[in-house]
Parts: structure tokens; sequence; C-alpha cells
């Protein structure tokens, strides 16, 4: 299973997430089976407008199964939901590390609606 | 004649100056241009959005799913993030387009089409000597111009024009002022009034477009901050408005002040003569 | 860490001056100024060791004179009509980089080129660091600059372990705005008691409602007319924003405001002294048991 988290570096498991989807440094790609890591830059977040579907579009691009974000406004949530990758929400203090252990032991929550509004 | 009133930031007002210079003179058309926040109808025609508006539209793609082989030019074309690519299907989120019709033209499969949307509204209303139009961007849209462009379709040169554009110096700033005549800058003597003259001023030149300034909530003992500037830099200070709590009290009620403060109307109707004569002056400059 | 962001719906509320005043009286904070249109938070904090980085926020088109077989097919295409007529030039301040006249050109004579469209500053004011920003006039504003602003506060704010980062919002309720409120602790919303300060006040409470935020309620100038005052004040209360403080019109906030000085700091104002300090325990109280 891939696992798609925004970070705000590309240290490792111990990066912290970054607060903003869109606006992400970077997401971090995680295989599950073998717990490799993969940072991407998120190019979305240096464009002027919809970093949220571009960052969505990456994700989907990247193959991924799940996402574990702080906030995902309507655009991202209407974009992932429609490629059927499944969205968990949590707080945005947490290591990329302690995000996999919660997702791992069921404690995050199922996002089933976007949980910001975005623009407007 | 059209002259259009602009400042750096909401709230300097504009709207004061609009409305009130509007209820001075004769055969005259209103525009309130400041399609986000529009707020002149208020001390005009507070009923406005009672009567019929006129729809705005602009341009968005819609795909034809049969056609599309999901090659992802559009996708990647797309400058603004409109366009996504979810297991092989395109999404649309119209809000984000700017109608530029780039994914129509790279579209290999001629799958594009574009589709009307409503972007804003124009109403018009008839207050006095007032001929009122009012341009209104629908909450969720983002792109002004259009709105502009269409508002100022209604423009009637053979009455004397007033613009009250939107605050700020991006593009629907600029839009306003394009094509009028003169522009008002309206300022208020603070360091934050200055600093922001400052940057009108600025995209003002830039566009070569003649202006001069009108102090609101003027005070003597601070009047220096924009006097000094206007000075140096060889700009004209067309008209003083006091600090009041008078004129502050009839603004938060909605009235505007000439109603109340009769002798008013002559100053603005000279201030409109006084643009009127610097105009004249200057075209004829340019032809000699 | 708690972050705190001041908005105001209309513009000229006197949200700038009160976020300047309410910096002053709190310890550890980090201010943000995310109202990128009007920038005017520094006039009044007058920060020092500015250190400016360049800003690149949007695509322009740019021609290779060379290469242009003056076709017309870009003029044909620009939907912003950017190119000129006369010699299929671009005007700039008209186009909004799409990206379409490129796509068309025959001889690729058009390139999309990220411009300089403005600067973010990090600097240090007496209160606080600092980090503002400056766009060219007649550069389109976006969120993106408001998220960069805010994402270097947040650094700044870890480095220095500050308690606070007070947020000065855009006006309005567009973009600028969302991308000011979101991930904030808490919104304060300055108004002012006119029928126009109301309306923009109700549209821009229908925003922080969305992000499900606690918010307090500052009316300013709130003697100018106290029947408004009053229903925004109970309208506020319906929607469980508690009010923070009411500011009087005074003249001597306004002196303060010409010379580009804190009202709170100077003296004689110890009565408005007293009301901002009000607002900081309120914002205290907020986060208690935390």
């Amino acid at each position: 299973m891939k696992i798609i988290i925004p970070s705000s570096s590309d240290k490792g498991l111990e990066a912290e997430i970054d607060s903003k989807f869109g606006r992400a440094s970077y997401f971090a790609v995680i295989d599950s089976e073998n717990m490799s890591i993969e940072f991407v830059k998120n190019d979305s977040a240096s464009q002027a407008s919809g970093a949220g579907v571009g960052a969505a579009q990456l994700c989907a691009d990247k193959g991924a199964d799940v996402i574990i974000a702080n906030d995902f406004g309507p655009k991202a949530f209407y974009a992932l939901d429609s490629a059927g990758i499944e969205m968990y929400s949590i707080s945005a203090e947490d290591s990329l590390n302690s995000a996999i252990k919660s997702l791992q032991s069921g404690s995050l929550t199922r996002v089933t609606v976007p949980t910001s509004r975005g623009k407007r | 004649m059209k002259i259009s009133i602009l400042s750096g930031k909401g709230g300097t007002g504009k709207t004061t100056l609009a409305v009130n210079m509007a209820l001075s003179l004769k055969n005259v058309q209103l525009l309130d241009a400041d399609v986000e926040e529009p707020d002149d109808y208020i001390f005009i025609s507070p009923d406005i959005f009672d009567t019929e508006a006129e729809s705005v539209l602009r341009l968005i793609p819609e795909v034809d799913d049969d056609l599309c082989t999901a090659c992802k030019k559009c996708v990647d074309f797309c400058e603004y993030n409109t366009l996504a690519m979810m297991l092989d299907q395109v999404l649309v989120f119209p809000e984000i387009c700017h109608s530029c019709g780039g994914c129509k033209i790279v579209c290999p499969e001629n799958a594009i089409t574009e589709i009307e949307r409503e972007l804003g509204k124009i109403y018009h209303a008839v207050s006095g000597e007032i001929d009122f139009w009012q341009g209104e961007l629908n909450t969720g849209e983002e792109k002004s111009v259009p709105v502009i462009e269409k508002l100022k379709t209604k423009i009637d040169t053979d009455k004397k024009v007033i613009i009250d554009s939107p605050p700020g110096t991006t593009c629907p700033s600029v839009e306003a002022v394009a094509d009028t005549d003169y522009s008002i800058v309206v300022t208020e003597p603070t360091p934050f009034g200055l600093h922001d003259m400052d940057m009108v001023i600025e995209m003002l030149q830039e566009i070569q477009q003649p202006f001069g300034v009108v102090i609101n909530r003027s005070d003597e003992n601070s009047d220096h901050l924009i006097e000094n500037y206007c000075s140096e830099n060889d700009i004209n200070i067309l008209l003083k408005i006091p600090f009041s709590r008078e004129i502050a009290e009839l603004y938060s009620d909605g009235t505007a002040f000439v109603k109340k403060m009769g002798s008013w109307k002559s100053k603005f109707q000279l201030l409109y003569y006084d643009i009127v004569r610097e105009v004249n002056n200057n075209e004829k400059n340019n032809s000699n | 860490m708690k972050k705190i962001t001041v908005i105001s719906g209309k513009g000229g509320t006197g949200k700038t001056t009160f976020t300047a005043n309410l910096v002053s009286l709190m310890d550890k904070v980090v201010i943000a100024d995310c109202d990128v249109d009007a920038p005017n938070l520094h006039l009044l904090l007058k920060p020092e060791n500015r250190n400016d980085e360049i800003y690149r926020g949007a695509k322009l088109a740019v021609k290779d004179e060379e290469k242009c077989i003056d076709c017309g097919i870009c003029y044909d295409n620009c939907r912003f009509n950017a190119i000129r007529k006369s010699d299929f030039s671009v005007i700039d301040l008209k186009c909004e980089g799409c990206g379409v006249c490129a796509e068309v050109c025959p001889t690729d004579a058009l390139k999309m080129e990220e411009i300089v469209t403005g600067n973010i500053y990090r600097a240090e004011s007496k209160y606080g660091p600092m980090i503002h920003a400056r766009l060219i006039p007649g550069a389109d504003t976006s969120g993106k600059l408001v998220s960069e602003v805010k994402k270097i506060a947040d650094e700044k704010a870890k480095e220095i372990n500050a308690d606070w980062i007070i947020v000065d919002g855009s006006p309005g309720i567009g973009c600028p705005v969302i991308a000011s409120l979101n991930d904030a602790d808490m919104a304060l919303l300055v108004t002012e008691p006119t029928l126009t300060g109301f309306s923009d006040l109700r549209r821009v409470i229908e925003v922080i409602d969305h992000f499900n935020i606690e918010a307090g309620l500052i009316i300013n100038k709130f003697d100018i007319n106290e029947a408004i005052s009053d229903r925004i004040e109970e309208y506020c209360r319906n929607e469980n924003i508690e009010l923070f403080a009411r500011i009087p019109y005074s003249k001597k906030i306004v002196d303060s405001l010409q010379k580009g000085e804190l009202f709170a700091a100077n003296p004689g104002n110890e009565d408005l002294k007293e009301m901002m300090l009000q607002v900081v325990s309120k914002i205290k109280n907020n986060f208690k048991g935390e």
C-alpha cells in the first residue's frame, strides 16, 4: 500500500507533517510493505492558483492509496475522492513516523468531507 | 468626460467621494466597478437587488468522455490547475478557470468544448439625476476584469461619467481606469494613506494616466504628509474633505453627506469643472 | 504556539492599527503581515535589519523578436487582449500567463517566463521578528504570497520558540483571506458600525464558520453609531463570537496614527492601553487549560 503524507522537509521518517496539503514543501511517498520512502518536491506549492488540485494530481500520479494530512480543501478532497484515494486527518505537529503508526493502529479518522472550505 | 476614482486600499473614502460627487452633478452616470465589494448602492439605490440583473458570462471547458483518450495534455497545459486527471477521467474546477481556451486548443481529440457560466451580474437603477450601474462578482468567483469590462460597455458618453474603481493596484483597478480621461486618487493624511497612495500613483504613471489627489479626513496637523509628497512630485491636490464626526455618522447610516450638508454640492461641482478644464488643457498642449 | 489572525472584511476599519498595538503588548511573538494588498504594519512597527527575498508570483509571455514572423496567430488566440494588434508585442499588464500564445506560435517566438512580482522581507521589530511583503503595482495578489509569508513566520516561531504568531490578514473574503485564516487557532474580527462594515462582517463570519475556529469581536469607532454597534454585538453573540473590545472614535488614536506611533504607547492614553490589555487577556483566556 502506498501512503502519501505532506512533509515540511525531506529528512526521513522523523520529518514533520506540513500543515498545508496543497502548498506542502514535499510529499513523502511511503511503501507500507517495506517502509521505503521517497520524497517528491511539490511543484504546486509555487503555483499561483489551484495548488490543492495540482497536489492531488501529483499524489494520484504517484499511485497513492492513502493520504494522511492535516487539512483537505474542497477541491483537493473532490479530486482525491474521485481517484478513490482514502484520506485520513491528523494534527500538523506529528512526524511522518507517528502518522504511519497511528494509521496502522487504526486510530486515525477517515475524512469523508472536506476539512476546510478553501476559497470562499 | 469619464473620471475614475481609486485608492490604495479600501476604506479611504472612495465611495464617499464617488456618491457625493455624483449627487452634486446633473446628467451624470455612476458606475460602481468595485465589483468585489460594491457599496455605492447603499447611498444611491438601496433596493437595487430587487431589480432584474444582467448576467456576465464566461467560458469554461466541458470534456466529452467518449472522445477523451486520457492523454492528459489539457491537464499538463493548464497553468491554473483547473483540470485534473483522476482514474482516466478529466475533472474540471470551474472557479479557478481563467477562460483562456488553451485546453481546447491542445486537445488532440477535439474532446473539449466550452460552455457558458455566470461570473457576475450587472444591476441598473435610475435615481434622480443619476444613471446608476453596478457590477457584482458572484461569490466564489475570482476574476473581476470581465465584469468590469461589461460594466463599462454601459458608459453613455453624453453624460458625466464617474467610475468607482476597485481599491489597490491590481488588474481590476487597471481595467477600471483604462480609457477614462482622468483619475482621482483618494487618500487620507496618515502614514498608511501616504504609503498606499504612492503605490497607486506608481501604477497610474506606468499606464500614463492623468490624475489628481483628494484628501479625505483632512486635518490641518497632518495634511503636510500628503501635501509634501504632492508638491515634490508636482501633483495637484484637488479637494480636501475634513475629518468630521458628522460625516462619519452620516456615512454609518448610509446617508451621503451632501444630502444634509448642501453647501458641499458646489464644491463637488467645482471639482468636476476643474478636472474638465485640466483635461482640456492637457489635450490642447498635446495637440500643439 | 498559537496563531491568531486579524481580519476585517472591509478595508479601513482600523485592523492594522489594532494589530500593531496588540503585538506591542504581547510577549514572545512573531508578526506576519499578510495584508499583501496594502501592507502597512511595518509603518507602525518599524522593523529593522531587513532581509529581502525575491518573490516570483506569476508567469508572463516574453517574445523573441528575431523569431517572430508577424503572423498574428497569438493575437487571434489571446483572450485577454494582451497582444498588441500593431506589432504583436505583449502588453505585460494584461497578460494572465496562460501560455496559449506560446502554444500556438508556429516559430516558438513566445516563451513563458516566471517574473518577479514582489519581495518578501524578514525583519526584526522592537516587539519580535516580523515577516512582510510587497507586490509591485499591477501584480495580482494570490493566496500563494500569503502562504509564503506565513510559512516563513512559522519557521521563525519554531526557531525562537515563540508563544504567538499574530497574522494581519487581508481584507475582503477572497482567496488571500482564506489563506490567512487557514491553520489559525483563533480569528479576531475588527469592524466598524457602518452599514457597509456590518454587511462585510457578515460575509467574513461565513468564511470563519467554515474553519470552525474561535473568534473575538472588536468594534472600532463604536460610538459613531451605537445602534449599529449594538446590532453587530447581538449578531455576533448569536454566532458565538465574544465581544473583546469596543474602541471609541478617538482623536487620540488618530493623532498617534498620523505620527506613525502606537496609541497604546503614548502618554495620556492609559485608558486605551488598558482596553488593549483586556483584549490580550481575553485571548489568553481562550487558550487556558490547553
